[in-house]
């Protein structure tokens, strides 16, 4: 086969494998981009100190009477601490523009038996027509937050204003790290845990690290042995 | 065993143990996958000549390869992935991709290809190219990954090094980054 048809062949084959392979990217050596350190309104006790964590915002115009379009909310970390998806037609208001805010708070109070590690996030709608309502389309509202370690257990929980008694919602896990919630309203969520689970990844895991590394030498002893000429 | 039955044991280890050490998505990870790659090829005495052409096939194969995906995001009209973060992945990505080709379209490819021949050498490369991704992104890739494994092996082929497909799969690699 000359060049011109290996190079046809090879775009054939990359082109029906792209077509065949949902979501694709090129090759890509699925290296994440690390998190960076979770960011504290207050750090921990004898943690030093962070960047400030950011706040996040969006806005919706008011067509008929509830939120025209769908908002994406997001805190500018990396990975992000807080996000938040809002269809359209989740929130009613007599005039626009909705403004839907999240911003840090620093947890002064904890659920019963619990501990907030991280931050609590702050969400207010408002708008210059007055209250903001939530109409039936925001149930499909969800919100994630990022935990201060991998470990599990962790459990979303929200209040709707600072003297509310904290209320556990049903938490999934939604990344290494996050966690995914439904939105409930406007309030104060965040991540808790039982205070002695206060983390963290686990160790390595040594025994099967040792077998499968002394394997590798022994197999790349043989190979180099192998490769040995006479 | 014979020497590309043990080259196969000792990638899947590698796999394996890139698996074991942390988060798989993780620098870390990466950089030991690479590292255990790299002293195989060692191990094996794997030759990786660098000429002009083999060069330039590698970037054609950055743009073969690229292609599809390009297309797509730029009929979408989709925004570039922002480049903060860019070059300490880059770094890590570019050892790492350039350990795999060492490896795969290096050492197993000289080994498959001298007892069954090139295509041979072409396939089983690109077979363990595409497993080797499963634990990273789940069993959907392997359409697309097999088939950039064979172009891959092909440049392989043609260019008689594992340079070209090592500048391939790095260059596509780090343009993903922007198409993600």
């Amino acid at each position: 086969m000359n060049g011109r048809r290996l190079w046809a062949v090879g775009a054939l084959l990359v082109g029906v494998g792209w077509l065949l392979t949902p979501n694709p990217v090129p090759v890509y050596d699925g290296i994440g981009v690390p998190d960076e350190p979770y960011r504290y309104v207050t750090s921990p006790e004898g943690g030093s100190p962070t960047a400030p964590p950011s706040e996040a915002t969006a806005r919706t115009p008011v067509v008929k009477g509830v939120s025209k379009d769908g908002l994406v909310l997001q805190t500018k970390e990396q990975t992000a601490q807080f996000s938040m998806f809002m269809p359209p037609g989740a929130m009613a208001a007599t005039t626009g523009p909705i403004t839907i805010r999240a911003v840090p708070q620093d947890p002064v109070q904890s659920p019963a038996g619990k501990k907030i590690f991280g931050n609590a996030y702050l969400i207010t709608l408002t708008s210059p027509g007055g209250p903001v309502t939530l109409t039936k389309a925001a149930e499909a509202a969800s919100l994630y937050q990022r935990a201060t370690d991998t470990s599990d257990g962790w459990a979303m929980h929200f209040r709707p204003t600072a003297n509310a008694p904290w209320e556990a919602l049903q938490t999934s896990r939604g990344g290494t790290d996050s966690h995914v919630a439904d939105f409930i309203g406007p309030g104060e969520y965040a991540l808790a845990k039982a205070a002695s689970q206060a983390s963290d990844r686990g160790g390595l895991p040594v025994l099967p690290l040792a077998i499968g590394i002394v394997l590798l030498v022994l197999v790349v002893v043989a190979i180099r042995l192998r490769s040995t000429p006479g | 065993m014979s020497r590309i039955g043990l080259l196969l044991l000792a990638f899947a280890l590698s796999v394996w143990l890139r698996t074991a050490v942390g988060p798989v998505q993780s620098l870390t990870a990466g950089l030991v996958f690479a590292v255990l790659l790299l002293g195989l090829a060692v191990a094996a005495r794997t030759r990786v000549p660098v000429s002009k052409r083999a060069v330039l096939l590698g970037l054609a194969g950055v743009v073969l390869v690229c292609l599809p995906v390009s297309l797509e995001h730029l009929l979408a009209g989709r925004p570039l992935h922002a480049s903060e973060g860019f070059v300490t992945w880059a770094l890590v990505v570019t050892v790492v991709a350039t350990a795999e080709e060492v490896f795969l379209r290096g050492t197993l490819y000289d080994a498959v290809e001298s007892r069954f021949g090139a295509l041979s050498a072409i396939l089983v490369g690109a077979v363990c190219f595409a497993l080797l991704h499963v634990p990273l992104y789940g069993w959907y890739v392997i359409p697309l990954d097999l088939a950039v494994g064979l172009v891959l092996g092909g440049l392989r082929q043609q260019s008689g090094t594992p340079a070209a497909p090592a500048v391939t799969h790095v260059g596509a690699d780090l343009v993903g980054w922007f198409l993600r």
